[in-house]
């Protein structure tokens, strides 16, 4: 049984986040997706709970990264469900929690 | 036979077969560059290049270029290079960090000698930037503490380097701060160009050749703190295809549009910069290419200072109000330059 509230620090997985993809560099989206957001999604995509990603204190947290990771898990299991599930914490640089909503308008703009 | 005569003997040999694979390229009329192996270079004297008085990619960007596309040139020849710096009076940290990635990108490939300046000012400034660490020195400088250069040889997005960048800026310019803010701005906007570079060099496996595609090192970051005006002067250059190298082979429809709608290239990516114009990525996804803007966001809420991109034909200086004008000579790839003062961004 998954708790209420799973809440996932981004500097855990790295201090300095890295680019879009996993040939691009260390630490990329697409790595931080496959192997610490996707999986989180999963386990409480059918329970009440939800995911709260705490993005502070890990720098720099450049705009591929949040692409190939929050985008990313948009477009793949659509953006109503991740933004119901999903949510985004970060009191350091508050634009990031802006850059992570923008990713999830363009995706609906997009469907 | 001992082993040592087995070795010249063998090593004599090998020699023969490549002077013989040499003469038989040669005589089949293709380019003479192309019979060269990687580290052989041409048995003739260095090519000189002499720098001006005043070397700034900055203030005199035409005048460098032009010294930057002849070393490149003797590069793809083979061509051994003397580096002639003894006129140099006044060097900007811009100059040396483009010098310093030419100087990297022909490792392996060319011999590089030099000649220090004779102007005990332009030595100072040398030292002050790291420069004698990066190459080999006669004399033994002293070590600077004020100067970083990383790099990379596969155009990866090293994070980890820009936020190394970032705490160095902080810790010199600014010490007494500790702001997330400015450091998430300082990494983000050189982590961001490292993608920018990255994403270039995929795009080109689709387009055309890039140049130099052998090179060792594809993006150099040169961060330098002056402590006579308690600024960092950081650089990053990429000796690729360049800004609008990259949208023509990403899209030549819209470089079109874009060259008719607008008179030169330094119009075209301020407004690139700006987030006035939207580039269709590769894959045609509109939530890529955002990571431009994002960096004259940073600018434009002042947690960087002085924002200056040279790209192909295009110089934006974000300082400087007014007609933005093209390059004579197109710089080979792109230059991004941005201060961290100690009185930029919030106080601390």
């Amino acid at each position: 049984m998954a708790s209420q509230l799973e809440v996932i620090y981004l500097k855990d997985f790295a201090l300095s986040p890295g680019g879009r993809d996993v040939a691009g560099g260390p630490n990329s989206g697409e790595q931080f997706l496959k192997e610490v957001l996707e999986p989180a999604f999963l386990r409480h995509r059918h329970e009440e709970g939800y995911i709260l990603v705490n993005l502070d204190d890990a720098a720099p947290v450049i705009s591929s990264f949040l692409y190939a990771s929050f985008g990313e898990l948009a477009v793949k299991y659509g953006v109503d469900e991740v933004e119901k599930k999903v949510h985004v914490l970060s009191t350091q640089v508050p634009m990031r929690v802006t850059m992570v909503q923008n990713q999830y308008d363009k995706v609906r703009k997009r469907s | 036979m001992n082993s040592r005569l087995r070795y010249q003997r063998a090593r004599a040999r090998a020699e023969e077969q490549a002077r013989a694979r040499r003469k038989a390229w040669i005589r089949s009329g293709r380019r003479i560059s192309r019979a060269l192996y990687p580290g052989e270079t041409l048995n003739l004297s260095p090519y000189q290049i002499t720098l001006l008085p005043r070397s700034s990619l900055i203030d005199s960007p035409d005048l460098l270029i032009d010294q930057l596309r002849l070393f490149r040139k003797q590069i793809e020849m083979r061509r051994n290079v003397l580096l002639n710096m003894r006129d140099v009076r006044d060097i900007g940290s811009d100059a040396i960090a483009v010098i310093l990635a030419c100087l990297k990108s022909a490792v392996s490939r060319i011999s590089v000698y030099g000649r220090w300046p004779s102007s005990q000012i332009a030595i100072a400034k040398l030292v002050n930037s790291g420069f004698p660490q990066q190459v080999s020195t006669r004399v033994n400088f002293p070590i600077s503490e004020n100067a970083m250069l990383l790099f990379a040889v596969d155009r990866r997005v090293l994070t980890q380097k820009a936020r190394e960048i970032a705490l160095f800026a902080l810790r010199h310019s600014r010490p007494e701060c500790c702001d997330d803010l400015i450091l998430d701005a300082i990494a983000g906007t050189i982590g961001e160009f490292m993608q920018n570079t990255y994403d270039h060099a995929v795009l080109d496996s689709f387009g055309q050749e890039p140049p130099l595609a052998d090179d060792r090192m594809e993006w150099v970051v040169h961060a330098e703190f002056v402590p006579e005006t308690r600024v960092t002067h950081i650089s990053f250059v990429d000796l690729g295809v360049g800004l609008l190298g990259s949208i023509i082979l990403r899209n030549k429809v819209l470089a079109t549009q874009l060259a008719i709608g607008m008179k030169n290239d330094s119009a075209i990516v301020g407004k690139i910069m700006r987030g006035e114009i939207k580039v269709p990525s590769r894959t045609g996804d509109p939530r890529r290419g955002v990571g431009l803007p994002l960096i004259h966001k940073h600018y434009e809420s002042k947690h960087i200072g002085r924002l200056i991109v040279i790209s192909n034909r295009a110089f934006v200086d974000f300082e400087r109000a007014g007609q933005p004008r093209d390059l004579r000579i197109p710089f080979p790839g792109t230059f991004m330059y941005f201060e961290v003062r100690p009185t930029d961004g919030q106080p601390a």
